[in-house]
């Protein structure tokens, strides 16, 4: 990599002009340089406003003009409808439950992979995470419904083995355990991900001074280590629940239908029920949770840790 | 003091151990069984998918290419992917330099702006984008989907140059620059290739997202345009047999090509975030 200096070095001219040292540039080549992507960004909040729009405007079935003025009445169905409190809960609980499990099943894969002295080990446990990684979710929540489903590998085993007769379902999909199941899958490559990263800038120093004053594994895990690492858990955790939360995939697939997260409410009133301001005034809720929850780590990381 | 920890403590210690070697197989085994499962039964034979299959065969691979749907929407994802990713590297990048080369440009009120896309759900700005695209009466769904892959990508591509640039010497630049290297010169010669693996991590990203991505896609897609993911979702809604296990099977298989590219250029441990 440093290869390019030399070689740059010899190429330009040995004698120039005294130039004003770099980073004292002027600001306006540096608005240039940002101009293309905040025309995007432009695009992006645009789009995000008339979104907003839409959820304040009455409804209108397709074709009929929409009448004029504003109206929350979109926001007070969404916070009160039975249905859509129930979509709202459900995302809730489930995003809980797979943080939860993510981090469980996740935090030793992350630890081991960071400490392991052998580098077979490592490479195991980093083909574990890449293949998934770069895998389309689509193609593995397919592989998914294979383990889980009614004649899937799960209920053969247990057919075979004799745990179960015949004509008995053990059902794993179309059901929240199911989609519960698939959203620790979907997450569990970006959690470990983003706590081998804090584990890796730990300082180990602090464990072996543990060890050496006597205290054992156990102890100097949950006394030093998980201390050490909260802010990583509390970055992972806040990541694995928002892509939880908005999980759109996961539920239509596992849930076959059965379990409506908020993602696929907001897809079936705009495309289907064609209640655009409904979906709209959903689609902004999420989106408040969401900035909501951010925030909440936000302060949570500097407050406790000063990072 | 280590040999007069109690008999409770050792016990502590061996169901902690063995805990957590449990929880690790367990994620193991929940991360990479599907997709082995998924290869195992693309090559069988029988008419629905069975586990464990009764027959073997390639019928199913010959079948993704008798079906109408999976090469063309291979195509399109990919053409997508092939503007997308260029796109999304030469604008992240230029913004990232920009935003390290003036600290005015790159405070935490802006950063959180242009990182935006990766905040918002993607439900939102796939259902956002759906409504501006129909206000603007921009109706070419290729070109849509285009833009919203790119909107969705390029803050990843300022990520991952920005953890680059965060790590250069600023000395480099001094040095060129006293040896009169024109700011043009000293970005292109020096600056570019130490921030590497970070344009190349940024351009994966911008690649895989763009290919893999569905929840975007299935607002702005018209009938005309499916998309891979989308082909593969639209095929298994109607169908109990294996094709979608053959596809499967063949996108693992550029994942794995992928990876092994990864490995070259950067090192997927450096990739993953386990080394520096």
């Amino acid at each position: 990599m440093t290869i390019a200096v030399p070689d740059a070095a010899a190429r330009a001219p040995t004698i120039g002009p005294e130039k004003p040292p770099p980073g004292a540039g002027k600001a306006s080549s540096g608005i240039a340089l940002l101009a293309p992507s905040a025309l995007l960004i432009v695009f992006f909040f645009a789009a995000l406003v008339w979104l907003f729009q839409h959820s304040v405007e009455p409804y209108a079935p397709t074709g009929q003009a929409v009448e004029p003025g504003l109206t929350l009445t979109h926001y007070a169905k969404a916070l009160s409808d039975a249905l859509y409190v129930q979509s709202l809960w459900v995302t809730f609980k489930l995003s809980f439950i797979a943080t939860v499990f993510a981090l469980l099943l996740g935090y030793p894969l992350a630890y081991q992979m960071v400490r392991t002295n052998s580098a077979r080990v490592r490479t195991f446990l980093i083909l574990t995470i890449a293949i998934p990684f770069l895998t389309n979710l689509i193609v593995r929540l397919y592989a998914l419904t294979l383990v889980l489903g009614n004649t899937g590998l799960i209920n053969k085993f247990a057919i075979w083995s004799g745990l179960m007769t015949e004509n008995e379902i053990l059902p794993l999909v179309r059901n929240d355990l199911g989609v519960g199941i698939g959203l620790t899958y979907f997450v569990l490559p970006f959690v470990v991900f983003t706590l081998a990263t804090a584990l890796r800038r730990l300082d180990t120093t602090l464990e072996e001074a543990a060890m050496s004053l006597g205290a054992n594994k156990v102890v100097t895990f949950f006394k030093v280590t998980l201390p050490l690492s909260m802010p990583g858990v509390i970055g992972a955790a806040t990541l694995s629940f928002i892509l939880s939360a908005s999980a759109f995939a996961t539920p239509l697939i596992l849930g076959e239908g059965s379990v409506a997260m908020i993602a696929n409410t907001i897809y079936d009133q705009v495309l289907f029920v064609e209640n655009i301001p409904f979906g709209a005034a959903l689609a902004v809720i999420a989106l408040v949770i969401t900035i909501l929850l951010l925030y909440l780590q936000a302060r949570l990381t500097r407050k406790r840790y000063g990072a | 003091m280590l040999r007069t920890q109690s008999y409770a403590q050792r016990l502590l210690a061996i169901a902690g151990g063995s805990a957590a070697t449990l929880f690790r197989w367990g994620g193991i085994l929940l991360l990479i069984g599907p997709i082995f499962l998924v290869i195992w039964l693309s090559f069988g034979g029988d008419e629905y998918t069975s586990v464990p299959p009764t027959s073997y065969a390639l019928r199913w691979y010959e079948n993704i290419f008798a079906q109408p749907e999976f090469v063309p929407a291979f195509w399109i994802s990919l053409k997508i992917a092939a503007i997308c990713t260029p796109t999304s590297l030469v604008l992240g990048t230029l913004a990232a330099f920009a935003m390290h080369k003036f600290p005015v440009l790159g405070g935490p009120a802006l950063q959180a702006v242009f990182y935006s896309p990766i905040m918002v759900p993607l439900v939102v700005t796939g259902i956002a984008l759906l409504f501006f695209f129909n206000l603007v009466g921009f109706t070419a769904n290729f070109w849509n989907v285009t833009v919203g892959h790119i909107i969705i990508t390029f803050p990843y591509v300022i990520r991952t140059v920005s953890v680059a640039l965060a790590r250069y010497d600023p000395a480099l630049d001094e040095a060129a620059t006293s040896l009169g290297a024109r700011p043009w010169q000293v970005f292109t010669r020096i600056t570019l290739p130490v921030i590497r693996p970070g344009l190349f991590a940024g351009a994966l990203f911008a690649f895989t997202m763009s290919f893999d991505d569905f929840t975007v896609t299935i607002f702005l897609i018209g009938t005309d345009t499916h998309t891979l993911p989308v082909a593969i979702y639209q095929y298994m809604e109607w169908n109990v047999d294996s094709t979608v296990a053959a596809v499967s099977a063949l996108l693992v298989a550029m994942s794995v090509v992928l990876m092994l590219v990864i490995e070259r250029v950067i090192g997927l441990d450096r990739f993953i975030g386990v080394r520096g």
